[in-house]
């Protein structure tokens, strides 16, 4: 009952969604206030009754209908509530409805707050974002509906994997979803500005927030599953270079890309349709990120059911890139970059270099993510490509980006003098040199390793100093006391910036940590010790002991370090009532400086249990840099640019 | 002058840092590089389903016999085809897999750098180039804009 | 740059993705499935003594057709198969056919139960504990059928429960 009117209530959505195109379509043609105001209500109609639909879903969750395929799949009673409410999200069709919800609740907000600042693109903009809805909306009511009944309907539901149960995995969609939904906003600005033939860059200081919180969305999302994937396969690591990560990383790079060169454009007017660009492939890429994971067109460890969503998605995204790549060549004229000069020594050139080498990784990411499917198409190849090639491909980019990231810092629009760059770079890379390669000499390091860490070395030290440039400069110019929260609160827009980089560095030296980590397996019996570095692992016993809905068997392993007791680990293996193949908890003892990582890998007859022990230098690091992001974007946030108050002004 | 320097000591490195490998690391570092046949996304390593184990046994075995690394994925390679590898060899069709990323991003680095620098070759001095009439002006109105 | 060259540039890198995504959607083969490198290759050889006690090698069977099966009793699609394959020993190896099954990664007892509940008669026998004859024939799961020809070579290979049509399409052209 309640299903059904989920299920109305998205078909509602769908036609409501179509009647706003076509209001949108003829109110802009035939120039008529009141059809654009019409479609702008079936735009807040359309939220309305996906909200609808995401309620009675989550009731239907609540209350186990197993009527509804979906539910069944996903769910079962023993489910703790909190992961009913959250196993919505569980699966594709539920992925695909929240994703709708995001995109129609952006929508409506857009609808509320910008159509009388924004008046001229926002019925353009609306409709750009609105064709993404109506396809999304053609999935949900029909190719891959969560709504679709069972019958006759299962006496308990197969359960939520086990692998999602996991608060890292909660939220890591959401997340992800954010921010993918947070950039189609700019794209539809973008695209909806030239449609609308609109010469001028509003939209990009009116997208500024939506882009840096959709990059702080997408950040936190892959941060998120990375935690989740260290805590929950088993393996000790935290990124695999799987298809699915892969996807996720792809438009992440671009977007970052995007960060940075828009402000070119807004700052010096240039790179004009290299930003249109850059949002069109992000935005391509969050679909196609979808595309790769659910169509099984690549294999990949999620393992997601194969479902049949592929050629639709491959269809959308065609129509995306002919209808974008059609409006540009189109619109040819609003692309002229002002003449002008700017040296190689500027911040335009390095953000330049930058995005090639952003663009580059995101290109090597598509591409090993691709490959094995033009060597079997045309050479009849069957290849793997997995975390070497990747990382063999990868780390030196990144080497290069993180030294770029360094010099940016320092160099000023326009042209910077070869004095200002001694005075700034000098020390700091004369230094880096001596580190690089003394650690490889003096202490054998790995050359990734010792390039890696000089490299973060150098950032950091130049992002530092330009903060503490920042705070000392205010003192200067502000020379009368004021409260320390108005001076912490100050120069928001490069500080945030900084913070964001610094996470940068802190996370690249947790990366480094992973050189000099340990791995072991062995079998131990009750009682018997090993050592390992520092530590002594103890096998006490086991016990059993049951956990939410799983039963947990665990080895108590106890932990000393250099003799002093630190920590009892109770590795295990957790039974669900509805899979028949355990699943592996992990152990963790965490200091900020490294992690002892302990999974079960099996429990044997006789008592005795084989181990897999990680140790982890510094992988904390890599989850810490997110309190920077987190403070860096809030303080970008603030930032309001002066054009945009004198538009308010005005 | 530094970089022969450098490149000496990246030949020697890899020697003197692997020196002492217990058998266990060598195992390890073999089955890495090898994919899992039966849950794929993984490596061999990580993998602990019979097959991988069994697969690492074998690895083992063949060290103790005093196989070499390449002999040993050679082994596997003839069994299982090139899929077993995780990263492909760096020949025929593969070149195109390892060395197009690179390239497309040093021609594009390389177009960039000359397009800079054939536009402003000239500006290229140790002091400021001097700030036009307009420029001035604009900077004097944000300014106004800024302390009113 | 020319727009004519960019759209050119653009266009012509979006089709090409769209084309292997096309192609990988409809046309190539399922990304988990493991092409065998020993197909056309000659059989390895291998000595293997059975679960009671006679030892073979696989040489001495030259000159008749060979169907090599690799199972284990924790595999599901191996109790699927097992009529098949007791059926197809039945009907053929009074006709000159050899059918041997080796049992991997299993226990011991395991094993021989598997053997009594479904009546296997036909040459039986373990792998060793490292597994080295699956390994020599690249085995990726259980089960895993090999048919090698009278010269001793690999024609065919069949992952995952066989069919009696694969068995008799192999063996029929084969046998008087």
């Amino acid at each position: 009952m309640i299903i059904d009117i989920g299920y109305y209530a998205m078909l509602a959505a769908f036609l409501l969604t179509g009647y706003a195109i076509f209001a949108g379509l003829s109110g802009i043609y035939k120039n008529s206030a009141n059809l654009i105001d019409s479609a702008y209500r079936a735009h807040l109609a359309t939220f309305i009754m996906v909200l609808l639909s995401y309620f009675s879903l989550s009731i239907g969750f609540l209350t186990s209908d197993f009527t509804v395929k979906f539910i069944a799949n996903n769910s079962s009673t023993d489910l703790p509530i909190f992961y009913k409410l959250t196993a919505v999200w569980g699966g594709l069709e539920g992925s695909l409805l929240l994703w709708q919800l995001l995109l129609s609740g952006f929508t409506a907000a857009l609808v509320l707050f910008y159509k009388k600042q924004h008046k001229e693109i926002m019925p353009f903009v609306v409709t750009v974002l609105s064709l993404t809805s109506l396809f999304l909306l053609f999935m949900l009511i029909g190719w891959s509906s969560p709504f679709a009944k069972m019958l006759p309907a299962p006496g308990e539901g197969r359960g939520l994997n086990p692998l999602l149960q996991n608060p890292g995995m909660v939220f890591h969609p959401p997340s992800l979803y954010l921010g993918y939904v947070g950039f189609n906003i700019p794209f539809a600005f973008a695209m909806g500005s030239l449609w609308a033939g609109r010469q001028s860059d509003e939209w990009i200081l009116a997208t500024r927030r939506w882009t840096l919180v959709s990059w702080f969305f997408l950040t936190l999302g892959m941060i998120l599953g990375g935690h989740w994937a260290y805590v929950e396969l088993g393996w000790g690591g935290y990124w695999a270079w799987d298809p699915v990560e892969n996807a996720s990383l792809m438009p992440w790079l671009t977007g970052t890309a995007y960060l940075h060169s828009v402000i070119v454009q807004e700052k010096r007017n240039r790179l004009k349709l290299w930003n249109v660009l850059l949002l069109i492939t992000t935005f391509t890429l969050s679909i196609l990120g979808t595309f790769i994971t659910r169509s099984g067109v690549l294999n990949s460890v999620h393992a997601f059911s194969k479902s049949n969503i592929g050629p639709a998605f491959l269809v959308f995204i065609a129509l995306i890139l002919v209808l974008s790549f059609l409006l540009l060549y189109l619109r040819p004229g609003y692309f002229k970059d002002p003449e002008g000069k700017a040296s190689i020594m500027s911040k335009e050139s390095s953000f330049l270099l930058n995005n090639v080498l952003f663009l580059g990784m995101a290109f090597t990411v598509l591409y090993g993510t691709v490959f094995p499917l033009l060597a079997e198409g045309l050479f009849d190849k069957k290849l793997s490509i997995q975390a070497p090639f990747f990382n063999s491909i990868i780390l030196p980019l990144g080497v290069l980006l993180i030294f770029m990231m360094g010099i940016t810092q320092v160099l000023g629009w326009k042209t910077t003098t070869n004095k200002m760059l001694q005075k700034n770079l000098a020390i700091p890379s004369l230094t880096t040199l001596a580190l690089v390669v003394g650690s490889m000499v003096a202490l054998a390091w790995d050359w990734q390793l010792s390039f890696l860490a000089g490299m973060a070395f150098f950032a950091g030290w130049v992002v530092l100093s330009e903060l503490i440039k920042s705070i000392r400069a205010q003192r200067l110019h502000n020379p009368k006391p004021t409260g320390f929260w108005v001076k912490v609160w100050q120069d928001k827009r490069k500080r945030g910036g900084l913070i964001i980089h610094l996470g940068v560095v802190v996370m690249v030296l947790g990366f480094c940590g992973n050189f000099f980590g340990y791995e072991d397996a062995f079998t131990l019996y009750p009682n018997q010790s090993k050592q390992i570095r520092d530590y002594q692992l103890t096998y006490k016993g086991s016990s059993e002991r049951q956990v939410l809905n799983a039963r947990h068997l665990a080895v108590d392993l106890e932990l000393k370090k250099k003799g002093v007791y630190k920590a009892e680990l109770r590795p295990a293996k957790a039974f669900y009532p509805t899979r028949p193949e355990p699943m592996t908890e992990v152990a963790i003892y965490s200091t900020l400086i490294s992690d002892f990582y302990v999974s079960l890998a099996s429990y044997n007859d006789d008592g005795s249990a084989t181990l897999n022990v990680y140790i982890n230098p510094m992988v904390n690091f890599v989850w810490a840099s997110l309190a920077f992001y987190i403070i860096g974007t809030f303080y970008a946030l603030a930032y309001r640019p002066t054009q945009l108050k004198k538009q308010e002004k005005a | 002058m530094k970089t022969p320097v450098l490149f000496a000591l990246l030949l020697i490195l890899p020697a003197a840092l692997f020196g002492e490998e217990t058998l266990d690391q060598r195992v390890r570092e073999i089955a890495h590089q090898l994919r899992c046949p039966t849950c794929q996304a993984m490596s061999v390593k990580e993998s602990e389903a019979g097959l991988a184990t069994n697969m690492k046994m074998k690895i083992r075995e063949m060290l103790r016999e005093g196989k070499s690394e390449k002999e040993i994925l050679a082994f596997f390679v003839q069994r299982y085809g090139e899929w077993i590898l995780r990263s492909p060899k760096k020949e025929g069709i593969n070149l195109l897999l390892w060395f197009s990323p690179g390239i497309l991003i040093a021609l594009a680095a390389l177009g960039l750098f000359f397009r800079l620098k054939g536009k402003n070759a000239h500006t290229h001095t140790t002091d400021l180039p001097p700030l036009s009439a307009q420029e001035k002006a604009e900077i004097n109105q944000a300014l106004k804009e800024i302390e009113p | 740059m020319n727009r004519k060259v960019i759209a050119l540039l653009l266009g012509g890198f979006s089709l090409l993705l769209l084309a292997t995504f096309f192609y990988g959607l409809f046309y190539a083969s399922d990304p988990q499935s493991i092409p065998s490198a020993l197909i056309g290759k000659e059989a390895k050889n291998f000595t293997l003594t059975t679960f009671e006690g006679q030892t073979i090698e696989l040489k001495q069977f030259r000159g008749k057709p060979v169907v090599l099966n690799f199972w284990a009793s924790w595999c599901v699609a191996c109790k699927a198969e097992a009529h098949i394959m007791e059926a197809a020993h039945q009907k053929y190896t009074p006709r000159g056919a050899v059918f041997i099954g080796i049992a991997f990664n299993d226990k011991r007892e395991d094993s021989l139960a598997f053997i009594r509940r479904y009546g296997k008669t036909y040459l039986l026998g373990p792998d060793n504990e490292v597994g080295d004859i699956s390994l020599n024939y690249g085995i990726t799961a259980a089960p895993e059928t090999f048919f090698i020809d009278e010269q001793g070579i690999i024609v065919h290979k069949v992952l995952g429960a066989v069919t009696p049509e694969v068995i008799r399409d192999f063996l029929e052209e084969r046998l008087p």
